[in-house]
């Protein structure tokens, strides 16, 4: 939860306010010790002013109400208007053929803007037009290419941006940007005061991941001019950084959506009021113009690498936009099944049991501190006439002291200190009851809120200027946001599990990989390879998360053989009963549950094709020996280890070139490992349904405990 | 004013500039036991066993 109180707001020269208030303590306790007590006594009373910076609540008002959701009930939503899509272009697009054509002999040189190992940019005129071109190239040809796909999409959405065409000059790739005529460069404060007119491009912006597309606080990559505003440097869109490198760029989800309303980034710092009812009719306009069609065809005009993915990508980004922002009731009251499922998520009944125990007892103490602060409220008001006429003697009180605070001496003055201290202990048992961040929930803001409201009340009655900040539908809108962004990176993270080539046999013939208990009741018996593990963890099967097993204990007596690795996508473990313990996640049935004693073993059908099964090279000729017994001739067990999503890794993924296996600090160190084995298993894996749900951090919660995650797959979506 | 006080006021300023030092409190907060401690003192309670409870 955060804690949001006005008190802790950022005061200016924090730290040298605490200097001097630590000179003022020292020399006091001189004093005190030097038998100047009284004095000491009186200085406390009447401290110094600029020591104690009381924040002014009329001055952050502002700032509060510019947060967004803020008292939503009140405030009207900017009328943004969605872009209209140039359809001209769109029907041009898909009626030509794109060629490149060669600059060489047609251009003039005006400008020379950069030249450098990486970029190489230029102002030209075309001889034969005379129409004056920006030209750029880069050592990544790709991200030329990329550039001119994401310039496409901005252009067919119809938000302004110079047309971009690739070139060829002087042997070279380059990008062509048309002129902007009678532009000048926003700065941020221009951009955050026309936000609205910006934010007609926000999902464009959002789908296409252009996190620079207001480049640095100082050099806006926005122009503007009659026309509005135009978008400049496209460098940084999908898998793309704005200068240099490679971004992480979600096939399956667009977790810009939120990042870029976040105020701590650039972009947020523009879009941080962007509403969802203006990203609805947004998206309604993407996925009308973006079509499966039109995403081919720019796509292979283009000419990116991997085409292929590049189509899945867009195609998965607009799908998800669209699960998550259409639905029928668009328009209504009524929330749609996406915003349905994540309400869900952030209340209690998806924490496991021992969990909501522990954010139970949390709400029973907010509930006995709010019955200290409703019976001192009741006091208040009992006393609200005796106490105005306190605090009028107080503030009419003629005798002020040379730091301008009224004289503390007068009998009113120290009954009203008797209140204010009253009220500090409730301030203080408020504030040190905080609920940690990943156990909120809804059910946890409404209650803290209760009793910081009654609390203000209280301090309004004793005009302290120490209240709460009470924004509950702000807290909500950011529990949400969080979760979200988890469900995002658990949908296209991989999580791994390792065995020996033993199991992996008992696996190719059954196509399952089951929890020991499974296996014997399918197998009759199962055969541990570790005598010392084959009675424990009878039910579950053992994932790590983001990071891979390098290497598997084999039978008594050869202590580490090289891993059969079966990877899936993170979110098998939502989908199933699951928890967290010190060796990694643990995955159980659907239908397993500990505080019903209900047993439920883990069983993955591999034909179903959830898993990547990477099998090291080195087994290969065993195998097909091995297995030459069961199938008719080695086309049927290609045909099996196929079926089964099975595929041979490289020798040196697993191994070092000493040809000694690599430790779990290696991979730790070495995450290119890890991700070379995902990237392997990534290629085998089909695109795989995206699923809401939380993980719950349990702890080291050891087995058979009953804080497991009650199975979250009826939270499941499926595509 | 500057007499020398009861050692109860000394001994429970010291603890009062010691938790203000340690930031366990603000300074509003001591003020606000400052301002009781005066109280006390003007009920002539000056060096009674009242004062070291605070």
């Amino acid at each position: 939860m955060t804690n949001n109180s006005i008190s802790e707001v950022a005061q200016p020269e924090q730290t040298s306010i605490r200097e001097r208030v630590k000179n003022w303590v020292t020399s006091l306790k001189l004093r005190n010790s030097g038998g100047q007590s009284m004095a000491v006594l009186d200085q406390l009373i009447t401290p110094p002013v600029d020591l104690l910076p009381i924040p002014d609540v009329a001055q952050l008002r502002p700032a509060i109400e510019k947060t967004p959701g803020f008292a939503d009930e009140t405030v009207t939503e900017p009328p943004i208007q969605p872009p209209s899509p140039d359809t001209e272009y769109r029907s041009n697009l898909m009626a030509e053929s794109y060629e490149i054509i060669d600059l060489t002999d047609n251009l003039q040189i005006l400008d020379r803007v950069s030249s450098g190992t990486s970029v190489d940019s230029f102002w030209g005129r075309r001889k034969n037009t005379g129409e004056t071109l920006y030209l750029k190239t880069e050592t990544d040809q790709n991200k030329l290419k990329t550039e001119f796909l994401a310039n496409s999409i901005y252009r067919l959405m119809g938000i302004n941006v110079p047309h971009v065409d690739l070139v060829q000059y002087q042997g070279k790739l380059w990008t062509a940007s048309t002129e902007i005529p009678n532009c000048k460069l926003c700065n941020m404060g221009k951009l955050s005061t026309d936000w609205e007119t910006i934010a007609q491009g926000f999902v464009t912006d959002a789908y296409l991941g252009n996190l620079d597309v207001f480049g640095l606080i100082s050099n806006a990559n926005v122009a503007q001019n009659d026309h509005g505003y135009w978008r400049l440097d496209l460098g940084g869109c999908l898998d793309y950084r704005g200068r240099h490198g490679e971004k992480t760029f979600s096939a399956n989800a667009v977790p810009e959506v939120d990042s870029m309303r976040d105020n701590q980034y650039t972009p947020g710092k523009v879009y941080e009021l962007m509403p969802d009812s203006a990203i609805r009719l947004q998206v309604a306009v993407l996925t009308k113009t973006v079509t499966d069609d039109v995403i081919h065809k720019l796509v292979a005009r283009s000419g990116i690498f991997k085409p292929d993915e590049a189509v899945r990508t867009l195609i998965g980004r607009r799908e998800y936009l669209k699960q998550r922002f259409l639905n029928p009731t668009v328009g209504t009251e009524e929330k749609g099944e996406g915003e349905q499922q994540l309400d869900q998520l952030s209340s209690m009944k998806c924490f496991p049991q021992k969990t909501n125990e522990l954010i139970q007892s949390y709400l029973d103490l907010y509930h006995q501190i709010q019955t200290q602060v409703e019976a001192f409220h009741t006091r208040l008001l009992d006393n609200s006439t005796h106490i105005q006429e306190l605090l009028r003697s107080v503030q009419g009180a003629p005798v002020l002291d040379k730091y301008g605070y009224p004289s503390y001496y007068t009998s009113d003055s120290m009954e009203l200190g008797e209140f204010s201290i009253e009220l500090s202990d409730l301030y203080q048992a408020i504030n040190t009851n905080h609920v940690p961040q990943e156990l909120d929930c809804d059910e946890v803001i409404d209650c803290s809120s209760q009793v910081k409201t009654i609390y203000n009340q209280c301090a309004q009655i004793l005009s302290s200027p120490h209240k709460f900040l009470v924004q509950p539908n702000v807290n909500k809108t950011l529990l949400r946001r969080r979760i979200e962004q988890e469900n995002i990176r658990v949908n296209d993270e991989y999580m791994a599990h390792v065995t020996g080539y033993e199991p992996l046999l008992g696996i190719i013939n059954n196509g399952h990989l089951m929890s020991k208990s499974r296996q014997i009741q399918v197998n009759g018996q199962f055969r541990a390879t570790v005598t010392s593990k084959a009675d424990q963890e009878m039910h579950q099967v053992v994932f790590d998360r983001r990071s891979i097993r390098p290497d598997y204990s084999a039978p008594e007596g050869v202590s580490k053989v090289p891993p059969v690795i079966f990877v899936s996508k993170s979110s098998i473990i939502l989908e199933n009963y699951q928890g967290l313990d010190s060796d990694g996640w643990h995955a159980f049935g659907k239908l397993h549950n500990a505080a019903t004693s209900t047993v439920d073993d883990f069983d993955a059908n591999l034909a179903q094709k959830s898993f990547a099964v990477l099998v090291p090279e080195e087994y290969r000729d065993r195998l097909y020996q091995d297995l030459q017994g069961d199938y008719a001739n080695r086309i049927a067990i290609d045909e099996r280890l196929r079926e089964l999503n099975i595929v041979f890794i490289a020798k040196t993924l697993y191994r070092r070139l000493s040809g000694t296996l690599y430790s779990d600090g290696d991979m730790q160190q070495n995450q290119q490992l890890v991700r070379a084995i995902y990237d392997q298993a990534r290629r085998v894996l089909p695109k795989h349904n995206h699923v809401r749900g939380r993980l719950m951090p349990n702890g080291n919660t050891g087995h058979g405990s009953a804080t497991y995650n009650q199975p979250l797959n009826s939270f499941v979506l499926a595509n | 004013m500057d007499n020398k006080p009861a050692i109860n006021l000394q001994e429970a300023l010291d603890r009062l500039l010691d938790k203000l030092e340690k930031e366990d409190i603000t300074i509003s907060q001591a003020r606000e036991v400052a301002i009781l401690l005066r109280k006390k003192i003007t009920e002539s309670q000056i060096g009674s066993n009242k004062i070291n409870d605070e």
